[in-house]
């Protein structure tokens, strides 16, 4: 299997070095967006501002899935794994959430 | 064919067979499976969280008592040695072994600073008052945030083997999933702290 790998790496004259991406330039992307989720934190609107500081988190996590775990070179089916995982985890979520709101109602904030 | 040029950018240790059954080296896939595991511990941890801060109001009060200069800056030191430990991995793949040590050791040395931290806030909250007894927020901020402290210690052991065994190129090819269990860490604190810092001042 080793020298099976190998050859695939090696010999396959379509077979292009990948290109590094620049990982000082994502992590100051990562700083930016870290500043901007501190100032959306200043927003009186607690829904508005938390929705965007969120939002934000996901796009964090986005960018060091993407280019630090490159999780998109991995194979379709440890993407389907990690994505099955959290399935399981907003099933848990949406599944309770409304029986939560309604007993004890949602104080918006 | 045309798949064989989506290697992995650091590696061709993922690779397909021509009837493209994915290869995919056992440490890694054994790290992912135990990924996926931790995303159904912390992710079970966050929605009740969440849900339980819907419930209780008074949350919004108790919880602006947390330092959210120490969580910015830890926040930064996280995210700077989740860059240094991807710089570990590609000196690790281009087998330069100096390279890897000293990014490995920087790593280290940033997750130390951030239990260092920790500790110094932990001190603060307790002295304040603030202890695990006095809410369920409490319960919560000392369970999620010690429980992700824990993970950086595992981190912490890993890479000092890792380190310690760099001599031989199996270690060498290890810093991959150590690489994935660090930014998995990362992205736990990307929300951990929005959550618990940055929503509630």
């Amino acid at each position: 299997m080793h020298a099976q790998q190998q050859s695939l790496g090696t010999s396959n004259p379509e077979h292009v070095d990948p290109v590094h991406p620049n990982y000082v330039a994502i992590w100051v992307i990562l700083l930016v967006l870290l500043g901007v989720s501190l100032l959306l934190g200043r927003i009186p609107n607690a829904a508005v501002g938390g929705t965007l500081i969120f939002g934000v988190a996901a796009v964090k996590i986005a960018i060091v899935m993407r280019y630090f775990m490159h999780m998109k070179f991995e194979p379709w089916l440890l993407v389907a794994l990690m994505v099955a995982a959290l399935l399981c985890v907003l099933a848990l979520f949406f599944g309770v959430l409304p029986d939560v709101v309604w007993r004890n109602g949602w104080s918006g904030r | 064919m045309s798949s064989l040029t989506h290697l992995h950018p650091l590696s061709a240790s993922v690779s397909r067979s021509p009837r493209r059954i994915p290869v995919i080296p056992a440490t890694r896939l054994g790290m992912w499976i135990f990924l996926a595991s931790e995303v159904g511990t912390f992710g079970g941890l966050i929605a009740t969280y969440v849900m339980m801060r819907m419930w209780h109001h008074e949350w919004l009060h108790e919880s602006a008592h947390t330092l959210l200069s120490i969580g910015t800056i830890n926040t930064v030191v996280l995210l700077t040695s989740s860059l240094t430990m991807v710089l570990a991995h590609e000196a690790a793949e281009a087998k330069e072994r100096a390279r890897t040590r000293r990014f490995l050791l920087l790593t280290a040395g940033l997750g130390l600073l951030f239990l260092c931290l920790k500790a110094f806030e932990y001190s603060h909250e307790i002295a304040g008052g603030h202890t695990p007894k006095v809410s369920v927020f409490w319960s919560f901020y000392f369970a999620m945030t010690g429980l992700h402290a824990l993970h950086i210690v595992g981190g912490l052991v890993l890479m000092l083997y890792a380190t310690l065994g760099l001599r031989h190129d199996c270690v060498l090819r290890r810093v991959a999933p150590i690489g994935l269990y660090w930014h998995f860490v990362d992205v736990v604190w990307i929300i951990l702290f929005p959550l618990m810092y940055v929503t509630t001042h």
